[in-house]
C-alpha cells in the first residue's frame, strides 16, 4: 500500500511537475523605425521641436535617439515661414559609482523657430531626415477660454514645526462656448521663493543659531484636485486631469480644489502666490495626454487593457499640438 | 423595412398555425417512454405512425402525446441504442401507455452509440443544435483523465476554446458570458474549478447534453450566444447500482437506486481531487525552514518556519425522483461545488546579542481561497390532459467567492535604554484580516407547458420569474496594533436585487409534408432599482425537406441578455463578476441569421453545414487601460459599450453509431468587434470612452480556421481506442511593437530627466493584430474493458497533446541571452503550459 502511495505520489510530481510551463521564443516582424516629432507650442511663443526615432521594442540598446541633422519646415496655412535650426542642449545624467555621484552630460537637440505661434492659424510641419520616410502633422491653437470666476478670499495660513501650509478652497467656473469640442486642463499651483543656507549652518532643536545664506529657491508645488469619483479612488480617473466638454458641452463646470495642507515654505519664505492656470487643449493634445497617461497609470499591471495613444504625426509617430493658456494670479498674504 | 416584413411573415405564420389547431378532430395515444432496465426515461424518442406518415418525439421528461385519427395503427417505437418496438394499436378513444424499451444487446456489447436522439437530423426544424452522448463523452481521451463536458463541446463547429487547457466555450464569436448553461433547467453563474481548466459537471451524474448555438427556441433566453442544456440522471427505479473511477487527480463515486420500486429512484454522485493530500506533506516538507546558530561570544540566531498550503475541488450531485401517479411526478435535484485553497505560515524568529538583548518575533499569516455554485431545483410534472404535459420548477442558484488573509505577530525587543542605564523590553503585538466576497443568489420559478393537438404541432408556452441578488464586491480590513491606531473598515458596493422575468409561445408545426416551422415569441423585462428593460424577441427556424434524405434550414433569432460579466483575464477566475444593467449600462441585445443544409446517409452518417451571420449590440469592454480590480469604484466607471460581429460557415459531420462513431467539425468564421464610444443614447450625462480609436479590431477569440475530429473505434468487447485532434487559428493579442519618445503635459523643458533612457510610449499598432501561433493537439485514449464478478471494469490509459506542441498560452516580453554573443537580449516569450502528459484512470461499475 505504501508503495501504491509512492508510486501515485511520483507519478503526480512527473505529470504535474512537467505539465506547468514551457517556454518559448516567439518569432515576430521588427517593426521599421519612424520619426518622431514632439512640439506643444502655445501663443505668443516660439516653436520647440524635438525630432527623435522610434524603435522596435526589443532594441536592446534603450537609449532614445535624438536627431541633430534633421530639415524641419513650418508652414502656416500652408505658406512655408522657416527651416527651423537645431540648438544644442546638455542634460545630466547621474551615474552613482563607489567614489559618488559623478555627473554626464548628455547632448540633445531642439529645433527653434524665429515664428511666434499665433491663435487661430493652422500651422503645418514637415519633418525629413536621412533616409526615413518624411513626416508631417498640422494643428492650431485653440482659443482661450478664461475663467469666470476666479476669487481667492477665503484661506488662512498655519504654522507647523516652523513651516507654512496653506488651508483653504478654490474653485475654477468655466463658461463652456456651446456647439464646439473644447477641452481643458485646469491647473494650480502655489509658488513661493524660500532662503537657502549653505551647508556651514547649525541647528539647535528647530531653531537656525547660524548660516550663510546662499540663494533664494524659486519653488513651485501643485495642487491636485480631490478624485470626483470616490475618496478611494484608484483608477486613473483623476490622473490626467484633463477634460472634455462631451458632457457640459455650453453649460457652466467647476472645477474643485481643497487644500488642507499646501506647504507654502518655511518662516523666511515670501512673494508667496497662487497661480491658477486654465489651458485650453487642442483636441489632437487632449487625445494625446489623456491616452499617453492612461498607458503610464496602467503599466506594470498585467490585467489591465492595453492603451493605444493617440498620435497624430502622418508617417511617423508623436504629438503637434497647439494650447492656449489663461493665467491669474493671487497674493497669499496673512 | 426589415421588421415590418418579419412582422408580416410572423402573423401569416402564427394564423395559419391556430387554424390548423383548431380544425383538428383526433383521439390521443400518450405516455412515457423509459429504459426497461434502469427506468430512466428516454428524451427524443420517436413514436412514428407509417399508415400517416405522421409521428412526434419524447420531450426532456420521456412524456409523449400523439393525436391522429381513430383507427387501426402499427405504432413504432425507437430510440437509438434501444431495440424498436412496433405495436398494433386501435386507436377508437384516448389511450394512455407507457413503453418500455429494451437496450439492444448486439449494440451494447460492440458498438458505440455516440448521440441517443432518434429524430434525424435532416427532419429537425430546429437549426445550430448539437446533441453530444453522454457515452461518447465518457470514451474520449481527457486532460489527466478527467472527463470533461466543456471540452467536449469545445470540439464541435462553432465552439471555440479559450486559452490552452480552459474549458470556456466561445460560441459563434460571443463570450463566454453569453452562455446559458442549465442544470436540469438552473442556471449555474461559474462552471469552472481550478481557475477554469476543468468544469464542475461530473459526467457520471449526467443523461444528456445538449448545445444550442443558434436558431433558439423561443422557450430559451437570458443570454446572446448559446444555450447548453444539461439533464442529470433521474436514478435508476429498478435496482441499486454505482459507478465510479479513481484517475490522477480525482475520484468519483455514483450510487444510483430504487427507494420504491417504480415509484421512487434516488442518485447520489461525488468528486474530490486529493492532490492536496498528498502534496501537503511534501510541501511541508519542502517550505519547512530550521536555521540556527550559536556565536562564540554568546549571540544567537534561531528561526523556524512551518508552510501549509493545499488546494482541491469536490461536487455533488444529487436527486431524488417520486412518481405520485400516472399524472403527477416531483424531482429533486442539487447539485453543490466549491474550490477551496490557501496556504498557513506560523514563524518563530529569536535572536539574541548576549547580555540578555535580543528580541524574539513570532507570527502566522493565512491566506485562503474559495468559490463555488449551489443549485437545487424542484420539478413538478403534471398531465393535466392526454395533451397537455405541465412542468413547474422552483430554482435555486448560488455562487460565492471569498478571500481572506489573516495575520498575527508578537514582536518582543529587549534592549539597553541609555538615559535610564536599564535594560527595557518592548513588545508589540498586531494582527490583522482582510477580506473580500462577492455573491450572486438566484431564487425563481418556472412554469413550462407543452401541448400536443395532434401531430402536426407541438405547442410549448410558459413563463418564469427569477429574483436575483447582486452582492458585487465587499471588502473589509481591519488591523489591531497594541501601540497604534487600530483600523476597522468595511467597503461594500451595495447589494443589489433586481427581477427577470419573461413568458414564450412557440409551435412546432409542420406545413405540407416538406415544410417544418418553429415560430415563437419571447418576451422578457428586467427590473432593478428605478430602471427596467423589456425586450421583445422573435424566433423563427424552418426546414424544407429537398428529398428525404436531404433538408434546407433556415433561422432566424432576436436574443436579449441582462446579465454583464466583468472579466477581462482571459482566464476563468473566480473573481469574475456577474452584474446586472443598470441605467447607464444597459442589456446586450443580438439577432441572428443561419441557413443550412442536413443530409442523413447510409443511416449512420449525418451532414450539416451552417452559414451564420451573428450581430451584436451594447457589449461591455473594460475601458484601455482599466484593470478589473474592483474596490470601492462602480464598474461603470470602467467599462465602455459597442458592437460586435461574427459570421461563419460549420461544417459537421457525425457517425453516430456503429463499431467506429465520433465526428469532423470544421469552422471557417471572422469575428471582430467595434467600440467607437460616443454620448450615452439616453443620458446626456455620460459619455463612453472609445477602444482601438474606435476603430473595428478581430476579438481575441476569432479563428479563422477551427478544426477537430473526434473519433471512438470499439475494435471488441475489450477494447476501444479514442482519438482527438484539433486544429484552430491562435488567438489575436496586442503585442507592443515601437517605442518612442514622448512629451508630457508640461511641454519639453520638463522633459529634461527622461531625455537619456526614459518616458517612453509604447505603441501598439493596432488592437489585437498578433496572431498566436496555431493551437493543435493530438490526444489519445485506450479503453481496456473488463468484467469481473461484482460488475463492469474500464482501464482508462492516455496521452494528451501526444506529440508535445508547445501551444501558446500567452506571451509575454522578456531578456533572454544571446547564444553567439552571450550578452542578453529583449525578446518575447510564449509561455506553453501542457506538453504530453499521459493519463490513467480505472473506471468500474456494478
Amino acid at each position: 500500500m505504501k508503495l501504491y502511495f509512492n508510486i501515485c505520489v511520483l507519478a503526480l510530481l512527473v505529470f504535474l511537475g512537467i505539465g506547468c510551463e514551457s517556454i518559448v521564443e516567439i518569432d515576430r516582424e521588427v517593426t521599421e523605425a519612424k520619426i518622431t516629432v514632439n512640439c506643444i507650442f502655445e501663443s505668443d511663443s516660439i516653436f520647440s521641436v524635438i525630432v527623435a526615432r522610434s524603435r522596435d521594442v526589443i532594441e536592446n540598446d534603450g537609449k532614445n535617439f535624438y536627431y541633430s541633422n534633421a530639415e524641419v519646415k513650418l508652414f502656416k496655412d500652408n505658406d512655408f515661414l522657416e527651416t527651423l535650426p537645431v540648438v544644442t542642449r546638455y542634460d545630466t545624467i547621474y551615474e552613482w559609482n563607489e567614489l559618488g555621484e559623478s555627473i554626464t552630460p548628455v547632448e540633445y537637440y531642439i529645433y527653434n523657430s524665429s515664428t511666434v505661434a499665433e491663435i487661430g492659424v493652422d500651422y503645418k510641419i514637415e519633418v525629413s531626415v536621412d533616409d526615413l520616410p518624411s513626416v508631417s502633422a498640422t494643428a492650431r491653437i485653440p482659443e482661450p477660454v478664461v475663467p469666470l470666476e476666479s476669487a481667492f478670499d477665503s484661506y488662512t495660513v498655519e504654522e507647523l514645526y516652523d513651516q507654512l501650509y496653506l488651508k483653504g478652497e478654490y474653485s475654477i467656473v468655466v463658461q463652456d462656448p456651446a456647439g464646439e469640442a473644447n477641452f481643458y486642463q485646469p491647473k494650480l499651483f502655489v509658488y513661493f521663493s524660500d532662503s537657502i543656507f549653505e551647508n556651514n549652518y547649525d541647528f539647535e532643536l528647530d531653531t537656525l543659531i547660524w548660516g550663510d545664506l546662499l540663494y533664494i529657491n524659486e519653488g513651485y508645488t501643485e495642487v491636485y484636485r480631490e478624485s470626483e469619483t470616490s475618496d478611494f479612488d484608484l483608477g486613473f480617473e483623476s490622473y490626467s486631469d484633463v477634460y472634455n466638454d462631451n458632457l457640459f458641452d455650453g453649460n457652466q463646470k467647476t472645477f474643485n480644489y481643497n487644500f488642507n495642507t499646501q506647504y507654502i515654505g518655511g518662516p523666511n519664505s515670501f512673494n508667496r502666490r497662487l497661480v491658477v492656470e486654465l489651458t485650453s487643449l487642442s483636441e489632437e493634445y487632449y487625445n494625446y495626454v489623456d491616452s499617453r497617461s492612461r498607458q503610464q497609470w496602467s503599466e506594470g499591471d498585467p490585467f489591465s487593457e492595453p492603451v493605444f495613444v493617440y498620435n497624430n504625426i502622418e508617417n511617423g509617430y508623436g504629438i503637434f499640438a497647439g494650447k492656449s493658456i489663461s493665467r491669474q494670479e493671487y497674493l497669499i498674504e496673512f | 423595412m426589415k421588421n415590418k416584413l418579419f412582422k408580416t411573415i410572423f402573423c401569416s405564420v402564427f394564423f395559419l398555425m391556430i387554424g390548423q389547431v383548431l380544425t383538428a378532430q383526433k383521439y390521443t395515444l400518450s405516455g412515457y417512454l423509459d429504459d426497461s432496465v434502469n427506468g430512466e426515461k428516454l428524451i427524443g424518442a420517436t413514436i412514428y405512425v407509417p399508415q400517416l406518415e405522421q409521428g412526434t418525439i419524447t420531450n426532456t421528461y420521456g412524456f409523449y402525446s400523439l393525436s391522429v385519427p381513430s383507427g387501426k395503427y402499427n405504432i413504432q417505437f425507437s430510440y437509438i441504442g434501444y431495440e424498436a418496438q412496433t405495436l398494433e394499436i386501435d386507436l377508437s378513444k384516448d389511450i394512455e401507455l407507457d413503453v418500455h424499451m429494451n437496450p439492444s444487446l448486439t449494440l451494447q456489447e460492440v458498438e458505440v452509440v455516440a448521440t441517443q436522439s432518434e429524430e434525424k437530423i435532416e427532419e429537425k426544424s430546429q437549426m445550430s443544435t448539437i446533441d453530444v452522448g453522454i457515452s461518447q463523452i465518457k470514451s474520449l481521451p481527457a486532460l489527466l483523465g478527467e472527463v470533461d463536458i466543456l471540452k467536449t463541446i469545445q470540439l464541435l463547429p462553432g465552439v471555440q476554446s479559450g486559452t490552452e487547457g480552459s474549458s470556456g466555450i466561445y460560441v459563434r464569436g460571443g463570450g463566454p458570458d453569453q452562455n446559458l448553461i442549465l442544470l436540469d433547467g438552473v442556471p449555474i453563474y461559474n462552471v469552472s474549478h481550478l481557475f477554469g481548466f476543468f468544469s464542475v459537471f461530473n459526467a457520471d451524474a449526467i443523461r444528456k447534453v445538449e448545445l444550442v448555438k443558434g436558431g433558439f427556441p423561443a422557450r430559451y433566453g437570458g443570454q446572446l450566444s448559446s444555450v447548453l442544456n444539461i439533464n442529470m440522471k433521474e436514478g435508476n427505479s429498478k435496482e441499486l447500482h454505482g459507478e465510479g473511477s479513481i484517475g490522477l487527480i480525482s475520484s468519483k463515486l455514483t450510487i444510483e437506486g430504487p427507494i420504491i420500486k417504480d415509484k421512487t429512484s434516488f442518485i447520489i454522485s461525488g468528486r474530490r481531487t486529493y492532490a492536496d493530500l498528498l502534496f501537503k506533506p511534501l510541501i511541508k516538507r519542502a517550505s519547512k525552514i530550521d536555521d540556527s546558530n550559536t556565536n562564540p561570544d554568546g549571540s544567537s540566531y534561531s528561526y523556524k518556519e512551518n508552510t501549509n498550503a493545499g488546494y482541491f475541488f469536490y461536487d455533488l450531485n444529487a436527486k431524488v425522483n417520486h412518481k405520485f401517479s400516472d399524472k403527477d411526478r416531483l424531482y429533486l435535484s442539487y447539485y453543490g461545488g466549491r474550490d477551496k485553497g490557501g496556504a498557513e505560515t506560523d514563524y518563530d524568529n529569536e535572536q539574541s546579542y548576549g547580555d540578555g538583548l535580543g528580541f524574539e518575533d513570532s507570527g502566522s499569516t493565512n491566506f485562503g481561497l474559495a468559490w463555488g455554485n449551489q443549485i437545487m431545483s424542484l420539478r413538478w410534472n403534471h398531465q393535466f390532459s392526454k395533451k397537455l404535459f405541465a412542468n413547474t420548477t422552483a430554482i435555486y442558484s448560488y455562487y460565492d467567492f471569498t478571500a481572506s488573509n489573516d495575520y498575527e505577530d508578537n514582536y518582543k525587543d529587549t534592549y539597553y535604554d541609555f538615559e535610564s542605564m536599564e535594560i527595557k523590553t518592548n513588545e508589540n503585538k498586531f494582527s490583522g484580516e482582510f477580506d473580500y466576497s462577492s455573491k450572486i443568489r438566484d431564487i425563481g420559478l418556472k412554469f413550462d407547458l407543452d401541448y400536443v393537438p395532434n401531430p402536426n404541432h407541438y405547442i410549448k408556452f410558459g413563463a418564469s420569474a427569477v429574483k436575483h441578488k447582486f452582492t458585487p464586491g465587499v471588502f473589509a480590513y481591519k488591523e489591531e496594533d497594541s501601540q497604534f491606531t487600530s483600523i476597522d473598515t468595511t467597503l461594500t458596493t451595495e447589494p443589489v436585487n433586481a427581477g427577470e422575468y419573461y413568458v414564450y409561445g412557440e409551435d412546432d408545426f409542420n406545413i405540407g409534408s416538406r415544410i417544418k416551422v418553429n415560430a415563437g415569441l419571447h418576451a422578457s423585462a428586467f427590473f432593478v432599482k428605478d430602471t427596467s428593460y423589456f425586450s421583445l424577441q422573435p424566433r423563427l427556424s424552418m426546414r424544407y425537406m429537398v428529398n428525404p434524405h436531404w433538408s434546407v434550414k433556415g433561422s432566424y433569432a432576436m436574443m436579449t441578455q441582462y446579465l454583464h460579466l466583468l472579466s477581462n483575464s482571459g482566464l476563468s477566475l473566480p473573481t469574475d463578476l456577474w452584474v446586472p444593467p443598470t441605467d447607464i449600462i444597459g442589456p446586450q441585445r443580438s439577432w441572428q441569421v443561419a441557413l443550412g443544409l442536413a443530409h442523413t446517409f447510409k443511416e449512420q452518417y449525418e451532414v450539416s453545414v451552417e452559414a451564420y451571420y451573428k450581430e451584436m449590440k451594447d457589449l461591455i469592454s473594460y475601458k484601455e487601460g482599466a484593470s478589473f480590480i474592483l474596490i470601492g469604484e462602480s464598474w461603470e466607471n470602467k467599462v465602455t459599450v459597442g458592437d460586435g460581429d461574427s459570421k461563419g460557415i460549420e461544417l459537421f459531420v457525425q457517425k453516430k453509431k456503429g463499431k467506429t462513431s465520433g465526428w469532423l467539425g470544421y469552422t471557417l468564421s471572422w469575428t471582430n468587434r467595434v467600440f467607437p464610444g460616443g454620448p450615452h443614447p439616453t443620458n446626456p450625462e455620460i459619455f463612453f470612452d472609445p477602444i482601438n480609436f474606435g476603430e473595428t479590431y478581430a476579438y481575441k477569440y476569432d479563428r479563422r480556421h477551427d478544426f477537430s475530429i473526434a473519433v471512438n473505434h470499439r475494435f471488441n468487447e475489450k477494447l476501444e481506442l479514442g482519438v482527438v485532434w484539433v486544429y484552430g487559428t491562435g488567438n489575436s493579442v496586442t503585442l507592443p511593437a515601437s517605442e518612442y519618445v514622448g512629451v508630457d503635459e508640461y511641454g519639453l523643458d520638463n522633459d529634461y530627466y527622461y531625455y537619456e533612457y526614459g518616458d517612453q510610449v509604447i505603441d501598439y499598432g493596432n488592437k489585437n493584430a498578433y496572431r498566436m501561433r496555431a493551437y493543435h493537439r493530438l490526444d489519445i485514449g485506450l479503453n481496456i474493458y473488463t468484467k469481473p464478478k461484482w460488475g463492469e471494469g474500464r482501464w482508462s490509459i492516455g496521452t494528451y497533446n501526444t506529440y508535445s506542441r508547445k501551444n501558446p498560452f500567452f506571451i509575454y516580453k522578456d531578456s533572454a541571452r544571446d547564444n553567439d554573443t552571450g550578452e542578453f537580449k529583449t525578446v518575447f516569450k510564449q509561455v506553453s503550459l501542457f506538453p504530453i502528459i499521459p493519463s490513467v484512470a480505472y473506471y468500474f461499475k456494478f
